[in-house]
């Protein structure tokens, strides 16, 4: 047996190190979790993915609330971005798209997701242009 | 020689006037309707004419002689006609009556206690246990419109079965046009934030257009243009109109707008335009599908 006592008084001293370090770990302050945002309105907000491809290229348009939140060039063939909506509240996006090749019918297919979930899944059928509402029940959270 | 052709002319739309089948119409809006489910095969006589507040109308003798002349009588119901059971009685069993409200399922709304009724007599629909009445004016729902459209249609059909197809036809080719006028109006709503989407009007009119398209609604007066508002309720929607910052009010067609302008005073809000609420108008609003798309650029313009 090589000195006892000096190794129990390392193994304590090992595991004094351990415990405190647990405890400053836990005891540390922590950032808030992230809090959706809010609107001009003050309402909380989310964000939403809007994915559109059409049949053939075309310029997308998306408004909320009166405001145009989505507009792209001419001859767009797909979009996939992110736009906030009202979290928690019945949304109504107008969503208009002008097609370049209008010697025949076009169709648009619009998909609104959140988090993976589908929120609406509308087709848009024309052949210049085509303006719908997309209605969906925006999450809360 | 003139008067021989013009007694020709005269016998010839007489002739072609006797093989279509009379229909008289009680509403604007059902005039309209049957126009163009009925086409060349009816004669639609408009009862209660444009501008004219169907509230406060009572049929003349000649009104009663025309809609007992009749194979077809359209009725709003619901209470919209107070005279209606009185012209069934004058006219007996001749007429078939069609009373299109039957057909649609009403909002029950609660008739307001404190209304003063100018000393008219009038009906309101009848109440159910509840003490709701219903709101007659169902054609501000574009849905109920084209139930509208298929009861006529199924009506005309059953008096004169000779031309069904035509009937199908039109009826078909009018529906198309009312899921037209359909999608245009969710569009033109949809640029109207919900917060913005704030009706106050003469009277309670728009309680159907007010649902389907999620507007809150302050009417005046109540769901009868006879319903005259107390001073009491006169200052809580003048209250209610500061809270909610409302931009705009609108006057009715058939309206005296004083009591709007008074409103209009106190709160700051501006007259919106005038809505057409009891039925077509004469100009701008003279079909169903002129009078929706007035009323809805009148009032998406003003909110905004």
């Amino acid at each position: 047996m090589r000195n006892p006592p000096l190794a129990a008084l390392c193994a304590i001293i090992v595991l004094l190190g351990i415990t405190g370090v647990a405890i400053a770990n836990l005891t540390k302050p922590r950032p808030a979790p992230a809090l959706p945002a809010a609107s001009e309105s003050g309402k909380k907000v989310i964000t939403v993915t809007v994915e559109a491809t059409s049949t053939s290229p075309a310029a997308f348009r998306i408004e909320n609330n009166g405001k145009v939140v989505l507009e792209t060039p001419p001859e767009t063939p797909r979009i996939s971005r992110e736009i906030s909506v009202d979290a928690g509240t019945a949304a109504e996006l107008v969503a208009t798209i002008k097609w370049s090749h209008t010697e025949s019918e076009n169709a648009a297919r619009v998909k609104i997701t959140h988090d993976g979930d589908d929120l609406a899944d509308q087709s848009i059928w024309g052949t210049e242009t085509a303006t719908e509402v997309i209605d969906f029940t925006a999450p809360a959270q | 020689m003139k008067l021989a052709i013009i007694a020709f002319l005269a016998g010839a739309v007489a002739l072609q006037a006797a093989d279509t089948v009379p229909v008289a119409s009680l509403s604007t809006v059902l005039s309209d309707i049957a126009t163009n489910v009925g086409g060349d095969k009816v004669t639609v006589t408009s009862i209660v004419k444009p501008g004219i507040d169907p509230h406060e109308f009572e049929p003349s003798p000649g009104d009663v002689k025309a809609i007992s002349q009749a194979k077809l009588v359209l009725a709003a119901g619901l209470g919209f006609e107070s005279f209606l059971s009185k012209v069934k009685t004058a006219v007996g069993s001749g007429p078939t009556f069609v009373i299109v409200g039957d057909s649609i399922t009403p909002i029950m709304t609660t008739e307001e206690e404190d209304h003063d009724h100018e000393g008219h007599d009038h009906e309101h629909g009848t109440p159910n246990a509840d003490g709701k009445v219903p709101d007659p004016h169902w054609w501000h729902s574009i849905e109920n419109v084209k139930i509208a459209t298929r009861v006529i249609r199924d009506a005309l059909i059953q008096i004169d079965p000779a031309n069904t197809a035509t009937y199908q036809a039109n009826a078909k080719a009018y529906l198309a046009k009312l899921n037209d006028l359909a999608k245009w109006t969710k569009v033109e709503i949809a640029k109207l934030p919900k917060s913005k989407r704030i009706l106050v009007t003469s009277h309670d009119a728009l309680g159907y257009f007010a649902r389907d398209y999620s507007f809150e609604i302050f009417p005046v007066q109540g769901i009868s243009t006879s319903d005259q508002p107390s001073s009491q309720k006169v200052q809580l929607l003048i209250k209610e109109i500061k809270d909610k910052g409302v931009k705009a009010i609108f006057a009715e067609n058939i309206e005296n707008p004083k009591v709007l302008s008074e409103i209009t005073r106190e709160t700051g809000a501006k007259l919106g335009g005038t809505i057409y609420a009891d039925g077509l108008g004469d100009k701008e609003a003279n079909t169903y599908d002129s009078m929706i798309r007035h009323n809805v650029t009148t009032i998406v313009e003003a909110l905004q």
